[in-house]
This record gives structure tokens, sequence and C-alpha cells, in this order.
């Protein structure tokens, strides 16, 4: 097994990983519309990059597209009225077609182009403050007034209303801001792999929750750890564990079973246990 | 000033139309803290569903300072309201801390801002407000509210709602889910805030004898109309059996 490369993946999934946290664990909202926007991520990040742009701009394109997509399904859920996850689901087929239209055919290569990840030299060391970046980032914000009223939405909507704020928007920053790393998640993906797949972002969400609940059953003992950390050190955890199933002989096609499988069980299991953490 | 012009409002039911109100007039000055009583449908939380935007009245006009409320978005009328329920868990964000909840509180009517959301000094601030309940709250600062009991909950949603002086405070049978003794404690802390900061009050209750000993001014409600409103001394020398007969006569 090639741990760095293990660690690397880990490490831009856990991204995505912070973007679920904001949207399940601190919005309490189900959004399905990750699936979509990790491929948005990676094809528009892909598509700036053959067309000339830098890694930098192509990178910041993802988030900004991941934004402009979660705040698409906030909208339809907070001024729409639709139903949670039928936004998200709305918004993740919408995507499909969307992601082609960007891309112009299901696959974009990036070998001959110059991105992040271009040569492997450093790859790390970039990843790391990339992420080390969003960490601090969402950290301080979930500090913040606006910060405070995301994490007070997820619990109780009428407080809210109470204080004079109007909820609605605030569903849709926070969806918006959860989309936007998961986007971004995409984009580095796209980059690190060296091309952007139509069907990249399928299982992403399961994924991503998976990572979450194995980082919260296995950190929460230790007392107080952030959102953040418990999914990032999660989704490291867990590309372990998917290759170690590889190690032992199952087929990378198997692996999304896997993931169902494992996301099944740590379910169960937290039940069973008192369902501390299998809040989905 | 809080008033109800002329309020219509009606209901379909299977046995036709019913008629809640039919030209309801209610004025209640600032200053005031009026408990209000009268069995279920008597149309007590009518009116607050229509202060707050959660019922629209078919015909009449409610305002709040001398501006008509009826049409301005839930949120920016709710920045001017404090409003208590009966649900302990209600008022309050379970998952964040006693500190955190207060930091929110203090922000009401603000705009929502990057600005970290703990003022410095808010620890002591916050402290000193909770130390006059007496419920030792000020050491638990760090704990999430909803490990708090239900009585601590309902004392720090008071607190709460009335920490940046709202126009209009609103208070749905709040103590009705607490032990008596707390819910005792709550409604004496009530009269002492409401009286310091001159907030103007409404009070739901289905204990007559809180109505009597609490408050400024008393309306019994039945029927969707005003069938008692007593103020001053008139209200001074009404007597619980008084109430109680008012109450039971159909």
């Amino acid at each position: 097994m090639d741990f760095l490369s293990l660690l690397e993946q880990g490490l831009i999934f856990g991204i995505m990983a912070v973007g679920i946290v904001i949207s399940f664990r601190i919005l309490n909202f189900p959004d399905l519309s990750v699936d979509g926007s990790f491929a948005l991520g990676a094809a528009v990040s892909a598509s700036v990059l053959i067309n000339g742009g830098s890694a930098i701009l192509a990178t910041l394109a993802a988030i900004i597209a991941g934004f402009a997509a979660g705040s698409a399904t906030g909208l339809i859920h907070a001024k729409g009225k639709v139903d949670g996850i039928l936004s998200g689901i709305l918004v993740m087929i919408g995507l499909y077609s969307v992601n082609l239209r960007i891309m112009g055919k299901s696959n974009i290569p990036l070998f001959a182009v110059n991105h992040l990840f271009a040569s492997k030299e450093g790859s790390l060391l970039k990843i790391v403050l990339i992420v080390a970046a969003v960490k601090i980032v969402i950290d301080l914000f979930l500090r913040t007034h606006a910060g405070f009223v995301l994490r007070a939405l997820g619990d109780n909507t009428k407080v809210v209303e109470g204080l004079g704020v109007n909820p609605g928007n605030y569903k849709v920053l926070g969806l918006g801001l959860a989309n936007g790393l998961v986007a971004l998640s995409g984009g580095l993906m796209s980059q690190y792999q060296g091309f952007a797949d139509i069907s990249m972002g399928i299982g992403s969400l399961v994924t991503g929750l998976a990572s979450i609940i194995l980082g919260e059953s296995l950190l929460k003992r230790f007392g107080f750890i952030g959102v953040t950390t418990i999914a990032i050190v999660g989704s490291v955890i867990y590309r372990v564990i998917l290759a170690m199933a590889i190690h032992y002989g199952l087929q990378p096609s198997d692996l999304k079973l896997v993931t169902a499988l494992i996301l099944l069980v740590i379910l169960i299991l937290e039940k069973k246990m008192g369902g501390k953490y299998a809040r989905v | 000033m809080l008033e109800f012009k002329q309020i219509q409002k009606s209901f379909q039911t299977v046995q036709g139309e019913q008629v809640l109100f039919s030209g309801l007039d209610l004025a209640i000055q600032k200053n005031e803290f009026v408990t209000m009583v009268g069995n279920n449908g008597a149309g007590k939380s009518s009116l607050f569903k229509m202060i707050v935007g959660d019922m629209q009245p078919d015909g009449g006009d409610v305002l709040l300072g001398n501006h008509s409320i009826l049409s301005m978005p839930t949120h920016l009328k709710k920045a001017r309201i404090g409003k208590v329920y009966q649900d302990p868990a209600a008022g309050t964000i379970g998952i964040m801390t006693l500190l955190e909840n207060m930091a929110l509180a203090d922000r009401k009517g603000e705009r929502v801002s990057l600005q970290f959301a703990i003022r410095k000094s808010a620890r002591e601030r916050y402290g000193e407000l909770l130390k006059d309940l007496g419920l030792g709250l000020e050491n638990k600062l760090d704990t999430p509210m909803k490990e708090l009991s239900g009585g601590q909950r309902q004392a720090v949603a008071l607190v709460m709602a009335t920490m940046k002086t709202p126009q209009l405070l609103l208070l749905d049978e709040h103590t009705a889910a607490l032990d008596p003794k707390t819910a005792r404690l709550i409604l004496d802390k009530t009269q002492t805030l409401v009286t310091e900061k001159g907030i103007m009050t409404m009070m739901v209750t289905h204990n007559l004898q809180d109505a009597l000993s609490y408050g400024n001014r008393l309306i019994m409600m039945r029927e969707g109309k005003i069938v008692e409103d007593a103020q001053g001394r008139t209200r001074d020398q009404l007597s619980l059996s008084h109430l109680l007969e008012q109450f039971y006569t159909a």
C-alpha cells in the first residue's frame, strides 16, 4: 500500500467531508446535491485548465461553482418550500447535465496541462497547506456571529427567527458554503488524479458520511475535538480501510458496496450503543 | 402601544363556518403587564399568532408602536418581540452552550456579521445577568443547554427574550410545564424583569391565581370576546372566586 498517496487522497476528500459536516451536522440538512457538486468542481476546474486558465483560477472557479450549486439547493428548499432531500436530488440530477455541458465530453485528461499537482514533487505539502487553510477558515467562521446563526439553525429555526434573522437566507448561505467545499475537493481531486470524469461524484456523499461517522466514533471519546478535525481525520482513516479492502482481494469496483456496508454497520452499531453519533 | 383593531377571524370546520373574532378591539399600553386567561379556544393563542405572523386575520389590523405589523416579514417583526414558549426546549438552542446562547440573544436584531460572536467581557456580563436568577447558572456557562433542567432552560429563555429589551414580550403559558416551585421562581423573575425594564407584556396562563398575583391588568376571554378587563383598583379587588365563577359561566 502506498501510504503517502492514501494520506494525500484522504486529505483531499477530507475537504469534502468538512463540507458535508456543515450541511448534515451543523445545518442538520440532508443535502444530496453533494454527488453533483463534487463532479461539478472537477468539471469546472478541468475545463478552466484546458482552456489555458491557471491552477489557482481553476480551483477558485470550482469553489464558486459549488457555492452556486449549494445555494440553488438552498433556494429551492427555502424559497420554493420543496422538501430538503428532494431539493438536493433535483440539483444533483440537474448537475449531471450541467457538468457534461461544461466538460463537453465525459472525460477530460489533464496530463498535458500545468496544474497544482502536475509534478508529484511536494504534493503532500501543498495538500496539507490547503487543508489546513480550509480547516482554520471554517473553524474561525464557526465562531463568528454568522457561524453561530448556522449552528443555531440546525437546532431551532424558531429561535433564529426570533433573533430577527431570516432563517431561509442562512440555510442558502450554509448550503452554498458546504457545496463550495465539496466542489473544491472535486477540483483538487481531478488535478491530483490527472483527469476529470463525469462519474467522479457518484457515491461521494456516502463516502463523506462514512468518513464523518468513522471520525466521530473514533475521536469523540477523546473529549472535545472540533467537527473539522473529525471530518479530515475520518476521511484519511476511511481511505486506509478502503485500501486494505483492495489489498485483501476486493476489486476497486466493489468499493461502493464496501462503503455502503461500512456505513450501514457503523450506523447500526451506533444505534445499538445509544445512537449518540449516528445522526444522519 | 399594541393595538388590535376590528379583528375578524373565522375558521372552516366540518360544522360550517365558525366565527372566532367579530370585530375585536384591544389596546395595550407600554408598561402594562397583561395576564390573559380563558378556556381553550377563547382566542388568546390566536391573538399571539396574529402578532407574530403565524395567523392572518380576515379583517382588521394589528399595530405595534403605531405601525401595522400584519404585512411585516416575520423575522423583522420578531426582532422587536420577545417570546417565551410553554416548552422549555423551544426558546433556546440545545446543542449550544449557555454562553453561546446568551451571545446569540445579545445580538438580537443586529445585522449578522463576521465578527466573533462572543464579545470581550461577555462571560462576566452574562454571569451577572444569570446570577440574579439564583439558580447557579453563572457557573454553567460552558454547559450545553440541553443538559440543563427544564426550569433552568426556561429561566435562560426568559433572560434571553428580555436581554435586548423588546417592544413587546409574549409569554405563552411559559410556566405550565414546570413544577410549582420553579414556576413561582420564573414568574417572580418575570415580574421583576418586566417591571424593571418597563416592557409591555402579555402573559397567557391557565392558572387563575397567577393571573391575579402577577401583572397589572387582567383580561379574561371567552369565545373570541373580552369578558373581563380589570386594572388598577378594580383588579386589586378581583377575587379568585369571582374569576372562577366567570370562568365557568358558559
